[in-house]
């Protein structure tokens, strides 16, 4: 009892520190069970599996196109004056609802930068070690993806002449929001996602658990596309071939039953990674195929009756997604990465090649009696049927602005046209608008520089 | 038991004592002469006793020739009586001296301790049982705002409970519930859980010495109840009460809503300017309205164009309203009856009651309550005491008919032309989500009935929800040395609530969902079906329980002119809540069977073509969140005079909302008060009572959930991958800071013209710092497009005022009690960069940029009429007319340029009681009213109008012709239609009035029978009483007929009248 008197103080010292650690062992049990700071690795497989984020990318890149167009009163029943001003290329505020693709493809962004930033603090290990790096190129594929997009949308065509000159896309590359958004350059951009890509693929696998998930085969795919974006044909066949080596199957179309509101199943063999997009313009009562690219496709071939359905005023109306449904399909497909690599063999001179990657793709969509192989003079002939190809294969999958600008910039001379309350908007070859403007929210709460007009 | 031998022993004295001598007295306070209730008068061999009612007057049986009267009241000194069987008939009156010499010691609690009304430096606002129980309600909060000063309720949120708010806003986007104490423990269940004939009285804790005992969650205000306890030495008492209350079906016709008529004009034109060419080319159906399909069929020739305009025209005269009102309200009505008894022994008191509520709602909705409660309190030595506390609340919801604005097809809202009964009252299928051309063929009847019935549907669907509460509190206290005591509580809460959504196989629901996942095999005609034909099962659980420990020590001493009374205690509070759900198709309800279905596959939907999964309708929730807390508070008086009183409080939590340096929060508060009526000096004879009182303190607002961490919520698993997946919930936000609010509260209470004038005028000055509020960020860099930010600092001050007064007193007596509440606040300092002009019109909800202007104030956009040449609103750029709609609505117009109109919160509120006494007879009337602000009336949005179907009912005012601008301020139709245009136009100055109304909320009437009519020895009382609510508005500003109190566009609660009895025994 002395002892104790004697040492009283020590006492409750010593009681203090108990009461206080189980304190905080009371005050850290989680408030929420389905509540949780990101520390695991499960964690990070959540976040990236949120299909409502991660399954959806930007709709402007065919908002903007020339697959479609909408008729007057269709036009004037959209419900946003942003949606309309968009259709004609107006110069800005094009996006008024705050869900928009900036908004879309920049919280992506943020997903994978709070995943890479977790992955950062895991410690890598034999257990963990598969899964810790299919996260990590999953996030470094996510991110490079939309960057692509958003250079694809915001950016004019890529030119090594100037492209450390021209204004790029803001990269966003941690979690950190108080950071400014700044600009970068066109070469910076580029540099960033081709990194993210290249570094993505030394993690992922050959292919995914499911095609909603990224994979090598994917990024490759993506890459050889960005790579086309940028005009470098050589790179663009390399990784095409390369995701053509892990996976190169293709649906015949021959097998693919008529007259069903929407031709195709969810998911089908030739797709390698799976997002959507949609918007108003291009729900599939609104837009109207252009009759130039109808009349493209020959009487037996069977995208005429899988793709289209006609309208009561005679019009075409697109049904091939590949998504099974009224939204569009913004993942890549084994279609597209076939049409590419024949392009770069074309743009190479390998017209041997480059036939017989568009005849393996046509075989599969002409009725096979009467399929006859397309043949080619010269490796310029074999280059235009594989772009008419391309284009009558990829409608409605968001590549045609990104092949419009590098076309105009070769020279193609493509000069897009809408017609609207009898007045024609035109929009130019390599027009300041490819780039497009940037949502005037984000101008004025970060105080970037706008496109120029 | 043991209480009901000693009642029926009673009765058995009271038969023994018949022969012997009654006596009546009326029992006084010695100071203000009047009668006092409740006095226990005993007979000094303690078997027989009675209590004085309210007219101070008692009734007690000698059956000894000589005996003493032993008197005694808790605010009162005991007093000795001798009587003599000699002495029949009536007694002179006793008088009774206060206790301490004082008047009545009149506490208020806290929650944690009783406080001497006295010596309390802090701001409360008490209400008394019979104030409280002028009105009739099965919700205990609903009767608090007009009887209360300072506490607002905000009728345009539903929760009720999220609603109230005392002496305004702190913050606009945290958590604004006050926080509710239920006999000293914070209450976690549901409020309506309480049964309101247990409640003895309610205490507001208004100013920051009151409230910051209860620290972070007290931000908002205390609502302190206490319920009903027994009291040692007094006899047995039961008091029943029995009422019924009718509420009228309310007025749908005060949503003033476009006309039929000119909402098929509307549809007319925008038929023939295309609008809809896609919805009716469209694959998937989306449904259309019927005059757009008459339309449709007369373009395609199905119909003539004769036979389509007669039918268009019929519907002109179309009023969906009157079909609701025939066929969906009717008569709400509510029936309570409760019953309470109490009693004590020397050394032990007790109480228990019993309500039942059954209630039936305007929609047919049923809502059921029992209450059960029992307090006990036992001393078992005289150093320990002990006290225990039983809640139990069962109650058993079930849903009703569908209401006006809630049968509303996918489009948007119903046109006000679809009628759901035909002439003879038989169901007429209703557009929901497909188009109804398409409904009568498809699957060439093949498939199940695809109609939407609302008249009828409601019947095949049964919602029923049931909740058991027990709540159960036991408490030791200990005295220690004299002064000091030590106790120790243990409170534990037990909700479960069970949920089932029946949706038989006639129903909507069932049948859209099976047909819907149903696929017809082209060649062969056989329908296969994805889920089974049968009804549709959700049942919900939900379990909730709460733990609260407390120790305190509490201390009270006088040593000659000094008395102290503290406290220090330490509080571990733990809630966790835990539910789950699922779902089960094909359900037969008769022989409980089910049919399984696969949740992991995709299907496509029949009509659509669109792949879904079937919904599992499974899920699961988990949720704890604990709190310590330490806290003491003390006040040292001196002479009964000065009072010197502080508190400290320090809480910690598990929420994320903080990190961890930031969990202990400590707030405190500070206070004096001076009884001036007690200094020799004073002098003023006519006012007997005066005190004065300050105090100072800091509260804060705690919201947990906002977080110093990025968090994600977990949401299922991926429909693809079956893995989990997760949202993101809460950014990263280590630069918020939380709100703190420093209040400065001065006090005067006073007494006057004997006791006829008495009340309290307070006046506070309020400091926020840190207001949390919404700022856009760039979404560069974020997943979201806003987040809480610190966003300004506020000054406010206000006054509140009490006044009772017995204007009138004798046979005819008349009170009048009258609350006034004035509130100002304005902004210091604002910290957000944007200025544009759009970030502050509108409703008046955000926080304001100007330095010097309210927090909440009513800006518009400068009108500058229409233009006449094609009816355009007009605004201004820089002084100039303009008309660039996206420069007006956007970074064009800056706060300054835009129109001030006032406060958006009253400056002015409060109410007016009357009461009205004649013998046993009673009339109280009460108004409320508020003053000194704006609101804003809806405006017309062609591209709401266009999409969804709602626009005012002033669309017939609209500009039409050249010189319609200067009779009207509505803009012209304009196709198509363009949002910034809408916008301007609804955020300009011509849609604002003035807020200013009356209203005459309840009048009640009671009837206090006369004892001579009551039967003797067995009824001590029976009151009668009638009491009409929420009667109405008396006088408005405005002049469009709004109740600005409900948001526009709803409809009001209708009037509401209950009658009643209450007896004693």
């Amino acid at each position: 009892m002395k002892f104790l008197f004697k040492h009283i103080r020590l006492f409750i010292l010593l009681l203090l520190i108990v009461w206080m650690s189980a304190c905080k062992k009371f005050l850290d049990e989680s408030p929420d069970k389905k509540l949780a700071i990101p520390t695991t690795l499960n964690d990070c497989r959540a976040m990236l599996g949120y299909t409502p984020f991660m399954g959806t990318d930007a709709s402007y890149a065919e908002v903007s196109a020339d697959n479609y167009y909408n008729t007057q009163a269709d036009h004037n029943a959209l419900i946003y004056e942003g949606m309309r001003r968009a259709y004609t290329w107006q110069p800005d505020q094009i996006f008024d609802v705050p869900d928009n693709d900036w908004a879309r493809l920049y919280r992506k962004v943020y997903v994978s930068n709070v995943v890479l930033a977790t992955l950062q603090k895991i410690p890598v290990e034999a257990s963990n070690e598969r899964e810790w790096k299919t996260l990590k190129g999953e996030s470094l594929f996510i991110r490079a993806k939309c960057f692509a997009q958003l250079v694809d949308l915001w950016s004019l065509v890529y030119d090594e002449a100037n492209a450390s000159t021209l204004p790029g896309i803001p990269l966003r590359l941690t979690d950190d929001f108080n950071e400014t958004s700044v600009r970068s350059t066109m070469q910076q951009t580029y540099d960033q996602l081709l990194a993210d890509y290249h570094a993505s693929l030394l993690f992922l696998p050959p292919l995914p658990l499911h095609i909603v998930q990224p994979s090598k085969a994917a990024g490759y795919a993506l890459l050889s596309r960005a790579y086309l974006a940028m005009r470098n044909y050589p790179e663009a066949l390399k990784y095409a071939d390369s995701s053509l080596q892990l996976k190169n199957t293709l649906l015949n179309y021959n097998t693919v039953a008529i007259n069903q509101t929407f031709s195709f199943r969810q998911f089908n063999v030739e797709q390698l990674y799976y997002t959507t997009a949609s918007s108003g313009h291009l729900i599939n009562s609104r837009a109207r195929v252009d009759s130039t690219l109808y009349n493209m496709y020959a009487a037996d071939d069977c995208r005429k009756q899988l793709f289209f359905r006609q309208h009561a005023d005679g019009s075409f109306l697109f049904k091939g997604s590949y998504t099974g449904g009224s939204s569009q399909f913004a993942g890549i497909a084994t279609d597209e990465v076939y049409l590419t690599r024949a392009e770069c063999y074309a743009r190479q001179g390998n017209t041997a090649a480059a036939l017989a990657d568009l005849n393996e793709l046509l075989r599969n969509r002409i009725k096979t009696a009467t399929f006859i192989p397309v043949t080619a003079a010269t490796a310029e002939d074999a280059l235009q049927k594989i772009i008419t190809e391309r284009r009558k294969e990829l409608l409605m999958r968001f590549v045609r602005w990104m092949d419009i600008k590098r076309f105009n910039k070769d020279g193609a001379g493509i000069v897009m046209k809408r017609k609207i309350n009898n007045q024609e908007y035109i929009l130019p070859p390599n027009d300041l608008r490819y780039a497009l403007p940037v949502p005037d929210d984000i101008i004025r709460i970060s105080g970037m520089q706008q496109n120029p007009r | 038991m043991k209480k009901i031998i000693a009642f029926l022993l009673l009765l058995t004295l009271f038969q023994v004592a018949r022969a012997q001598v009654d006596i009546k007295g009326i029992i006084l306070d010695k100071q203000t002469g009047q009668p006092v209730e409740g006095v226990l008068v005993q007979l000094k061999n303690g078997l027989i006793s009675s209590l004085t009612n309210s007219s101070g007057s008692f009734e007690i049986r000698l059956y000894k020739p000589l005996d003493t009267l032993l008197i005694q009241h808790q605010s009162f000194l005991p007093v000795l009586f001798p009587v003599t069987a000699e002495q029949p008939g009536s007694l002179p009156p006793i008088m009774l001296q206060p206790k301490y010499n004082e008047l009545n010691e009149v506490t208020v609690s806290t929650g944690l301790q009783l406080v001497a009304r006295e010596r309390a430096t802090g701001s409360f606002d008490k209400i008394e049982t019979a104030r409280f129980n002028e009105q009739v309600s099965t919700n205990v909060l609903s009767r608090l705002e007009a009887i209360s000063s300072s506490l607002a309720v905000n009728k345009k949120t539903n929760a009720l409970s999220s609603s109230v708010s005392i002496r305004g806003l702190s913050s606009i986007n945290g958590p604004r519930a006050p926080l509710i104490i239920l006999d000293n423990f914070p209450y976690e269940g549901d409020i309506n859980n309480i049964n309101p004939n247990d409640v003895e009285s309610i205490t507001l804790l208004k100013d920051a010495a009151a409230a910051s005992i209860w620290g972070t969650r007290a931000g908002n205000g205390v609502i302190v109840i206490t319920t009903k306890k027994g009291k040692l030495n007094q006899a047995l008492s039961i008091s029943l009460n029995n009422n019924i209350s009718y509420t009228a079906s309310p007025d749908l016709f005060y949503d003033k809503k476009i006309s039929s008529s000119d909402f098929i004009d509307v549809e007319q034109f925008l038929f023939a300017e295309g609008f809809y060419n896609s919805r009716i080319s469209d694959p998937s159906r989306p449904v259309l309205s019927p005059v757009v399909e008459l339309l449709e069929q007369k373009a395609n020739g199905t119909l003539t164009p004769a036979q389509a305009d007669a039918a268009i025209n019929a519907l002109r005269l179309n009023d969906t309203r009157t079909d609701f009102n025939k066929y969906m309200y009717q008569t709400a009505v509510s029936r309570q009856h409760a019953i309470t008894l109490s009693g004590g022994t020397n050394s032990h008191s007790w109480n228990a009651s019993g309500g039942v509520d059954d209630n039936t709602s305007n929609l047919g909705a049923g809502y059921n309550r029992v209450t059960l409660k029992t307090d006990q309190r036992i001393i078992l030595s005289n150093k320990l005491q002990l006290s225990a506390g039983l809640f139990y609340t069962s109650t058993k919801s079930t849903a009703g008919r569908p209401g006006y604005q809630e049968i509303n097809p996918s489009s948007g809202e119903l046109p006000p032309y679809v009628m759901f009964a035909s002439g003879a009252g038989e169901p007429i299928p209703v557009m929901r989500t497909y188009r109804q051309p398409y409904l009568d063929t498809a699957g060439g009847g093949r498939l199940l009935n695809w109609n939407y019935y609302p008249l009828t549907d409601y019947k095949n669907s049964s919602n029923t929800s049931r909740s058991h509460d027990i709540l159960g509190t036991v408490g030791l206290q200990y005295k220690i040395i004299r002064g000091l005591d030590a106790n120790i509580a243990y409170q534990y809460q037990h909700t479960a609530g069970t949920g089932r959504l029946l949706q038989n196989t006639r129903s909507f629901a069932a049948r859209d969902i099976v047909n819907g996942f149903s696929s017809i095999d082209p060649v062969s005609g056989a329908v296969s079906y994805v889920i089974p034909k049968g009804g549709i099962l959700n049942n919900s659980s939900s379990t909730a329980k709460t733990y609260n420990i407390r120790g305190q020590l509490n201390y009270s001493q006088r040593f000659n002119r000094h008395e102290l009374n503290a406290i220090a205690g330490y509080d571990i509070r733990q809630v966790k809540s835990e539910s789950e759900a699922f779902t089960v198709y094909g359900y037969n309800d008769n022989i409980l069977t089910y049919i399984p279905v696969d949740f992991s596959r995709q299907y496509p939907h029949y009509i659509t073509g669109n792949n879904t999964t079937i919904n599992d309708g499974t899920g699961f929730t988990n949720k704890t969140n604990r709190f310590l807390s330490f806290y003491t508070n003390g006040a040292y008086t001196v002479n009964s005079k000065y009072t010197a009183s502080f508190s400290v409080r320090r809480d910690a939590s598990n929420l994320f909302g903080v990190t961890t340096n930031n969990k202990w929060t400590p707030l405190w508060s500070a206070g004096a008060a001076w009884n001036i009526s007690r200094e020799r000096f004073y002098k003023i004879p006519w006012l007997e009572f005066l005190k004065t009182r300050l105090t100072y303190g800091i509260s804060g607002n705690a919201d947990p959930s906002r977080s110093a961490y990025t968090t994600i919520q977990y949401l299922g698993s991926n429909a693809y991958t079956f893995q989990p997946i997760a949202r993101l919930d809460q950014f990263a936000n280590p630069s918020l800071q939380w709100e703190e609010v420093a209040m400065l509260n001065i006090g005067v209470d006073f007494k006057a013209f004997k006791n006829r004038v008495s009340g309290s005028i307070e006046h506070y000055r309020k400091k926020a710092t840190n207001l949390i509020g919404v700022a856009e960020v760039d979404y560069t860099g974020v997943a979201t497009y806003t987040l809480d930010k610190n966003t300004a600092q506020m000054k406010g001050s206000g006054w509140d005022i009490i006044i009772n007064s017995q204007n009138t007193s004798g046979k005819l007596s008349w009170q009048t009690n009258l609350l006034w509440s004035i509130n100002t606040d304005k902004i210091t300092e604002y910290y957000l960069p944007s200025k544009d002009g759009y970030l502050f019109v509108g409703d008046g909800n955000s926080i304001n940029a100007s330095i010097g202007r309210p927090v909440y104030s009513l800006y518009s956009y400068r009108w500058g009429g229409l233009d006449a040449s094609n009816g355009d609103p007009v605004g201004y750029l820089a002084d100039t007319l303009s008309k660039n709609y996206s420069a007006l609505t956007g970074t064009g117009t800056q706060i300054n340029d835009l129109v001030y109109h006032g406060r958006a919160l009253p400056k002015f509120f409060g109410s007016l009681g009357n009461t009205i006494s004649y013998k046993g007879m009673s009339l109280t009337a009460r108004i409320t009213y508020k003053f000194g602000y704006y609101f804003r009336k809806p405006g017309l949005r062609y591209t709401n109008l266009f999409n969804n179907a709602r626009a005012p009912a002033n669309f017939a005012e609209r500009w039409q012709e050249p010189g319609d601008e200067r009779l009207t301020n509505v803009p012209s139709m304009t196709y198509p239609a363009s949002n910034n245009r809408d916008n301007f136009y609804a955020n300009s100055e011509v849609l604002v009035e003035k807020g200013d109304h009356i209203r005459l909320q309840y009048i009640t009437l009671s009837y206090r029978l006369p004892n001579r009519l009551l039967p003797q020895n067995i009824i001590k009382g029976i009151n009668l009483y009638i009491n009409a609510n929420n009667i109405g508005i008396l006088w408005r500003a405005n002049k469009a007929g709004i109740d600005p109190d409900y948001r526009p566009n709803t409809i009001l609660p209708g009037r509401n009248i209950a009658v009643g009895a209450s007896l004693n025994f």
